[in-house]
């Protein structure tokens, strides 16, 4: 290092701030911390109901029982329209056979009376 | 080893405990300050700029490693908001009132010793001059570590420094001759 370097290295020595630097940094870092612990209590504070833990599952409930309950409804209703169904199916077979029979009887009775003649 | 253990303490204490901090100050603030204000040779800037620093690794202090780690975080930290206060500062000249000189008064630099008005001139180069230079001769880092801290490569460094050598060589004689003689009228 020569003369020129030396004199640069002492041009450039270090120096310090001044001496409340310290305390100001810290009021600096506190007045912050506070302004960001006021803002999070106010997000709390405006925070909807429904969004807080207990709300939110009791929501998820309501939800959840009245799927159930429309599904259970629903399987009923099926039930009851598949009975219906069958109930009527039964009757025209019922009457379907009828028909056939008398058809029949009535086929028997022509066959019979023309042997006769 | 040990002192490892303990800066790595004491960025932990620091997380939990304000007062912690203030010590994390103290034992950078010289190197945090001088660096900003070498740069500028402006005192009021040089506190903002420091205080700015400090309030980034608050809220950054997670990150931190070891005391080396802290050391090299401030200077990153610190050459990056002096480039970009120094070039927004080139849209808006800004100049404390503490520093404008009274009417009628000759400018300090010429009262100066010669160290000083080095420095003023050190604070008229190029930006990254500037800082390659301070991180040499205040810092007394390797080629390697401003290479590391200014994120360039270690040629350009040596470049850098060469060049900002060159430049201000023949300004360090015409002070000197100032210093001895008084100011010289071209």
């Amino acid at each position: 290092m020569d003369q020129y370097e030396l004199e640069l290295k002492r041009a450039l020595e270090r120096c310090g701030p001044g001496s409340d630097f310290t305390a100001r940094v810290m009021s600096q870092i506190r007045s912050e911390r506070s302004l960001a612990a006021d803002e999070t209590s106010k997000k709390i504070a405006s925070f909807p109901r429904w969004r807080s833990g207990v709300w939110r599952w009791a929501a998820v409930g309501a939800v959840a029982a009245s799927l159930t309950l429309g599904f259970v409804v629903d399987q009923r209703r099926s039930e009851h329209r598949a009975r219906i169904a069958e109930a009527e199916l039964y009757e025209t077979l019922l009457l379907a056979g009828e028909k056939i029979s008398q058809a029949r009887a009535e086929v028997i009775g022509v066959r019979y009376e023309g042997g006769a003649q | 080893m040990q002192e490892a253990r303990a800066s790595r303490e004491l960025v932990d204490r620091a997380l939990r405990d304000q007062e912690a901090f203030a010590e994390i100050i103290d034992r950078h603030k010289a190197m945090v300050y001088s660096l900003v204000y070498n740069f500028f040779r402006n005192r009021t800037v040089a506190e903002d700029i420091s205080q700015d620093a400090y309030l980034e690794l608050f809220r950054n202090l997670d990150k931190i490693e070891s005391d080396n780690h802290m050391a090299f975080w401030l200077r990153q930290t610190v050459t990056r908001k002096c480039i970009d206060w120094s070039r927004r500062q080139k849209h808006r000249r800004y100049q404390p009132l503490e520093d404008v000189p009274e009417p009628g008064v000759e400018p300090q630099e010429r009262d100066l010793l010669m160290e000083d008005a080095l420095a003023a001139k050190v604070a008229g180069l190029p930006e990254k001059m500037r800082l390659v230079l301070i991180l040499r001769f205040q810092e007394d880092l390797k080629l390697s570590e401003i290479a590391d801290t200014l994120d360039i490569p270690v040629n350009t460094v040596k470049t850098t420094l060469r060049r900002a050598l060159e430049r201000l060589r023949p300004k360090v004689s015409h002070l000197a001759q100032e210093v001895v003689y008084g100011p010289v009228r071209a």
